[in-house]
């Protein structure tokens, strides 16, 4: 190990603290004997003991529960700022720039359904609900791909909207670029009326979106 | 031990490059061939130290594996995007951030120049606290539509310029699409539109 | 158009979020991969935290026990590890605060305290013991700073989401912590610094 003098000295000091802790199979089998004795998390929890009260850091109290549907869409009903793409449909982009939005007036944060969660000052989360549209009526599946779920073609999939007939979803994304495609049975395909990515280095185009920060 | 601290020594080196951008898996997918992860970790990690965002890397290996390209392919287009990358926040400068470096690679693939991106940062001048991320996404898209990308800078620089917001320049995005699919030449449809968006922002 | 395969998906290459959603979607399996992918590095942390075995897992699995029962919480603004060792990090200082309580009543004085401190893996070799003992001998909040940053890497955002401090207060207890453990280790023990 070089000397205290050496300046690699932090980087022999973290190596050698960062070796690996073999965890004990004993303790990985009494956790997870006591995670199967535990009810199984759902969204719909109000258990907070996360953090005793004594020791909690501000900030997390009363923290707003994370709502993506992966799923059906009308538990989003309630969802404030929507970006409409797919055919026919205006894009546009986050109204605190000022562009016309289809939800019309103001940004409504997503909030908290049990006042057990209330807080004083309401958490700023970054993330705006992004609602995705694909016009595709002879399709039995449509998935939604991107940067954000890893390109995974199992993670979100749409479903059909009753009232317009559309694929519909919609997720909470984090402010910026983001690439996508839908999967339509198989296929994939660019959104129809979104900015177009420019590489086809995979052989078919994506899909931008752009979620706006809300500016402090 | 020289091997973990070179590794050691990047990892430190490489602070402050991803500030800001999202969460993304930051695993290689165990799909591609251990050869060719091992390739990818190089290559991602000089990115890294060279101060570039990492993340449109990851998220292209994962592009990758999900469209079943074969592992040079992923390699190539890996290697292509860290060379935009690279060019991107040469053009747009140190200030440029992780989305605007993004944003401006994907300009540069669509075609346009680095010169391009650089007037488009001098057409915003000192305001730097909008970020040129948008104005990128729409010069892309229109290059990939077939508009010549000097034209389109030139437009999309007059409305930078006025700081139009970031809604409006993905609105006037879409009616040019318009336009074109209805016909209209490029030339024509940017004229009509640049002008239409200024005369709307005139008191 | 292309007709891409679903190649082999499986929860070893989903990313910590999916395989929250699929906890909350009852698939606990999915846990049993989060905590796979997590333990050690906070087994890790624990134990360089707090100086034993015994308290560092025993902290650990509170800790993910506490992440199972309030999973729906995890928001995505952080990483999910950013998440879980903000509970960790709690669970420490409440142990560290046991601990003193319960050393104090047996009188143990600093430089026993290094000494039962654990030996990492077989070999008790010199340059480990001094590491450990220049660790144990730091202020805790230098030793957590120091050990969020240089140990388990996380950012500075990060390291302010999971312990509620300030960035710039972090930066100044890790710098605080490295000119403390490179003046220990040149002067070749964990003397007692005082403040």
């Amino acid at each position: 190990m070089s000397e205290p003098d050496d300046p690699r000295w932090l980087d022999d000091v973290a190596g050698e603290l960062r070796r690996e802790v073999p965890v004990r199979p004993a303790w990985r089998a009494r956790l997870l004997d006591e995670v199967a004795r535990t009810p199984t998390p759902s969204l719909r929890d109000d258990i907070d003991d996360t953090f005793d009260h004594r020791d909690e850091r501000a900030g997390d109290r009363g923290r707003r529960r994370w709502s993506i549907s992966v799923g059906p869409v009308g538990s989003l009903a309630a969802a404030s700022m929507l970006i409409a793409l797919g055919a026919g449909a205006t894009y546009v982009a986050m109204s605190r720039f000022g562009a016309n939005t289809r939800a019309g007036a103001g940004r409504t944060a997503v909030t908290a359904a049990s006042p057990q969660l209330a807080s004083s000052a309401p958490a700023s989360t970054e993330r705006e609900v992004v609602r995705f549209e694909l016009a595709a009526p002879r399709a039995s599946h449509v998935a939604l791909v991107g940067s954000f779920n890893e390109w995974n073609p199992v993670a979100t999939p749409l479903a059909r909207d009753p009232a317009s007939g559309k694929w519909v979803v919609s997720l909470r994304l984090p402010p910026g670029r983001h690439v996508y495609a839908f999967v339509v049975d198989g296929d994939v395909t660019a959104d129809p009326s979104a900015p177009r990515a420019a590489d086809e280095d995979f052989g078919s185009a994506n899909s931008v979106v752009f979620v706006s920060s809300p500016r402090t | 031990m020289s091997v973990r601290l070179l590794a050691l020594v990047v990892a430190f080196a490489a602070s402050a490059a991803t500030a800001g951008a999202q969460e993304v898996d930051r695993t290689l997918p165990s799909q591609l061939s251990a050869p060719t992860r091992a390739t990818l970790e190089r290559l991602i990690d000089s990115a890294r130290v060279a101060g570039l965002p990492v993340d449109p890397l990851y998220s292209k290996v994962r592009e990758g594996v999900f469209r079943a390209a074969d592992d040079e392919r992923v390699l190539a287009a890996v290697r292509r995007l860290t060379r935009d990358l690279g060019d991107a926040r040469s053009a747009l400068g140190d200030g440029a951030g992780a989305e605007e470096i993004a944003a401006g690679a994907n300009a540069l693939r669509a075609g346009l120049q680095p010169g391009d991106l650089s007037r488009l940062r001098e057409s915003r001048g000192r305001r730097d606290d909008h970020p040129l991320t948008v104005a990128l996404v729409v010069l892309a898209d229109l290059a990939t539509r077939g508009v010549p990308p000097a034209m389109a800078t030139a437009s999309v620089n007059e409305l930078v310029a006025r700081d139009v917001s970031d809604g409006s320049l993905l609105s006037f995005r879409q009616n040019v699409e318009r336009d074109l699919v209805s016909g209209r030449s490029p030339a024509s449809a940017l004229d009509a539109r640049t002008r239409a968006m200024i005369d709307d922002r005139k008191p | 158009m292309t007709q891409p395969e679903v190649r082999g998906f499986n929860l070893a290459t989903m990313t910590d979020a999916m395989l929250v959603r699929r906890v909350l979607e009852g698939d606990t399996a999915a846990f049993t991969t989060l905590v796979d992918r997590h333990a050690a590095a906070c087994t890790r942390f624990a134990m360089r935290m707090l100086g034993n075995r015994e308290d560092a897992e025993d902290a650990t699995q509170e800790t993910f026990l506490r992440a199972y029962r309030s999973l729906a919480r995890y928001e995505e603004r952080h990483t999910f590890r950013t998440w879980l060792f903000q509970i960790l990090i709690n669970r420490c200082r409440t142990a560290a605060v046991r601990r003193q309580r319960r050393h104090r009543m047996f009188l143990v004085d600093a430089n026993a305290l290094a000494e039962a401190s654990v030996r990492p893996a077989a070999e008790a070799s010199d340059i480990r013991a001094e590491l450990q003992r220049a660790i144990d001998a730091l202020d805790p909040e230098q030793r957590e700073a120091f050990l969020l940053k240089h140990v388990e890497q996380l950012s500075y955002d990060e390291m302010a989401a999971a312990t509620g401090i300030g960035v710039s207060a972090l930066k100044m207890r890790v710098k605080r912590a490295c000119d403390r453990m490179q003046w220990m280790l040149r002067e070749g023990e964990a003397s007692d610094v005082g403040t």
